[in-house]
């Protein structure tokens, strides 16, 4: 563990120093967290005056979009500290060091997760005190985090597990960041899915839908993850340098 | 000790390695010598237990490298063809990382990082990022990487290769340096055919996956050549001191070239003195005699020629 820890570190100073990457782990969470709440704000009398239940739909609706911020950060960053490790020809001294190939996963898994769920809870929780204080400021009877919020945040872990371990079957295969980049964005498909069942009403944050979901997707998580620690062999990263 | 027996590795029908055996003694430096795309990165991937042989098996220091992976990595320090370092990060840093890899202990980690950054003169720059660092100073950089955790088996693949004269030197001297300690094993792959003729007491050449020789040079062009080299520089060659070669029995072969009379013998100090004694018998002015020894050059050219 101790030897995942320092991958997962040495990672995350390796990206603090890479604004391609940093600047979207840090320009999405302010996007969802605070510039979309203050957009519904500024035009929440209009539609108050228009159809008030359209407010809370809107605010709904696109709270579903914390689901593609925990895809689209990790399989950026994954994308980096897997693919690109080996497009930058740093990888080869790394498999030589006396470390588990299991450590090397965890580290490098750890080092796109982690960053994901502090960056989309934070941005979550901003998100939802901006809307809450502007509700409550023009007297809307709203308030977030509603039982579908909190689900739609228990999805956030599960989602970022898939979009990393996506993108670890990709980057086994491909020789450059930007590719694994690339074709890990077809993850995104299956969220934009949901936001659009949200749109139309068919909600899959409320339940039965939400357990379903959540059961469905962590079945579907640990066995990619199982497959993913298998794919991610020494042997296999190495042949494709 | 390194130990190696029937040692293979096939990526489909390809045999990039194709069952090669040898040993390598404590304390020597050996040479890996081959043709792009011979085999001897893989050798060392598979020896550093980066990669799994298909066929064959190896131990280093007692350890299998099929059952003792992670003690073999232990053991192993290797510097890839390239640097492998984390440009973003500082120098300190990436001996840090690798330090903890490597399982150096906490309380001694910063001082042996320290003293090897200061070997190879990096000290005052621990703080800089690589990316600022020159060609040379990376590879010293890579170099105090792999020697970071007092490895017994150093595997360089090209430890001087895009490194200027001077450095390249440096380079060879520290090897040169690591190796009279007799703790390590050194083994070097390399193109470079002078600086293996400097370093290594033994060389293996490779070809095709296939260890076409491996010995000393010395042995290896007694092998080919089954016999040794005179040169003598004679001023007045003529059809006489010609008839003279071809009468004696001990010349295997002999050509003149620029006043260059180029003799092989089976052995120089028995045949020398007759040959001489031909010569002057038959008129030769001779300026000089020299016993030549086949370069390194010569073996490899002749071993991979095919």
């Amino acid at each position: 563990m101790k030897k995942a820890i320092a991958v997962m570190k040495k990672d995350l100073k390796e990206l603090t120093r890479n604004f391609q990457i940093f600047g979207v782990m840090i320009i999405l969470p302010i996007i969802f967290g605070v510039v979309y709440p203050i957009i519904v704000f500024l035009i929440a009398p209009a539609v108050i005056a228009e159809s008030p239940e359209t407010l809370g739909f809107l605010v709904s609706l696109f709270s579903g979009f914390f689901l593609v911020m925990a895809v689209t950060i990790p399989a950026v960053v994954a994308a980096d500290s897997f693919a690109g490790e080996k497009e930058r020809k740093t990888i080869e001294a790394l498999l030589a060091a006396p470390i588990s190939d299991k450590e090397l996963f965890l580290g490098k898994v750890l080092v796109s997760f982690l960053p994901t769920i502090i960056f989309t809870y934070l941005s979550a929780a901003l998100y939802c005190i901006i809307i809450d204080l502007g509700f409550l400021n023009i007297g809307y009877p709203y308030f977030l985090p509603d039982l579908p919020f909190i689900f739609m945040l228990l999805m956030v872990p599960i989602f970022a597990l898939l979009g990393i371990e996506l993108t670890v079957f990709i980057s086994v295969r491909v020789k450059g960041f930007r590719e694994a980049q690339q074709i890990s964005g077809v993850i995104i498909i299956p969220v934009l899915m949901i936001i659009v069942l949200n749109a139309f009403n068919l909600s899959v944050f409320i339940f039965p839908w939400n357990v379903i979901l959540l059961a469905g997707l962590g079945i579907l998580d640990l066995v990619l993850y199982k497959l993913a620690i298998k794919k991610f062999g020494r042997e296999n990263i190495i042949s494709k340098l | 000790m390194i130990r190696v027996k029937n040692l293979g590795k096939h990526f489909g029908d390809l045999k990039a390695v194709d069952g090669i055996s040898f040993t390598v003694e404590d304390g020597e430096i050996f040479g890996f010598l081959g043709p792009n795309g011979s085999g001897k990165t893989t050798t060392i991937r598979m020896l550093s237990c980066i990669i799994r042989p298909t066929t064959g098996n190896a131990w280093l220091n007692g350890y299998n490298i099929l059952e003792n992976p992670m003690d073999v990595r232990k053991i192993v320090g290797i510097l890839t063809e390239n640097p492998c370092l984390y440009e973003r990060l500082n120098a300190e840093y990436n001996l840090d990382f690798f330090g903890k890899l490597y399982e150096v202990p906490d309380n001694i980690r910063p001082s042996r990082i320290e003293e090897i950054l200061e070997m190879f003169d990096l000290l005052d720059r621990k703080d800089e990022k690589v990316e600022t660092f020159s060609k040379g100073m990376k590879q010293k950089l890579a170099l105090a990487r792999t020697l970071l955790h007092d490895p017994k088996l150093v595997f360089l693949d090209e430890p001087t290769s895009a490194l200027d004269p001077k450095t390249a030197k440096g380079v060879r001297d520290y090897i040169k340096k690591l190796s009279e300690s007799g703790k390590h094993i050194i083994f070097i792959c390399t193109h470079n055919l002078s600086e293996a003729e400097y370093l290594c007491d033994r060389v293996a050449v490779i070809d095709h996956g296939k260890i076409m020789g491996i010995g000393s040079p010395e042995e290896l062009s007694k092998d080919i050549w089954k016999g040794e080299r005179v040169e003598i520089v004679v001023k007045n060659f003529n059809k006489t001191i010609e008839q003279a070669m071809n009468d004696l029995d001990c010349i295997k072969a002999f050509e003149y070239q620029n006043y260059n009379l180029k003799i092989e013998v089976n052995n120089t100090s028995v045949d020398n003195p007759i040959i001489i004694g031909a010569l002057v018998n038959a008129g030769a002015q001779i300026i000089s005699v020299e016993i030549k020894k086949y370069s390194l050059e010569e073996v490899y050219l002749n071993l991979v020629r095919d």
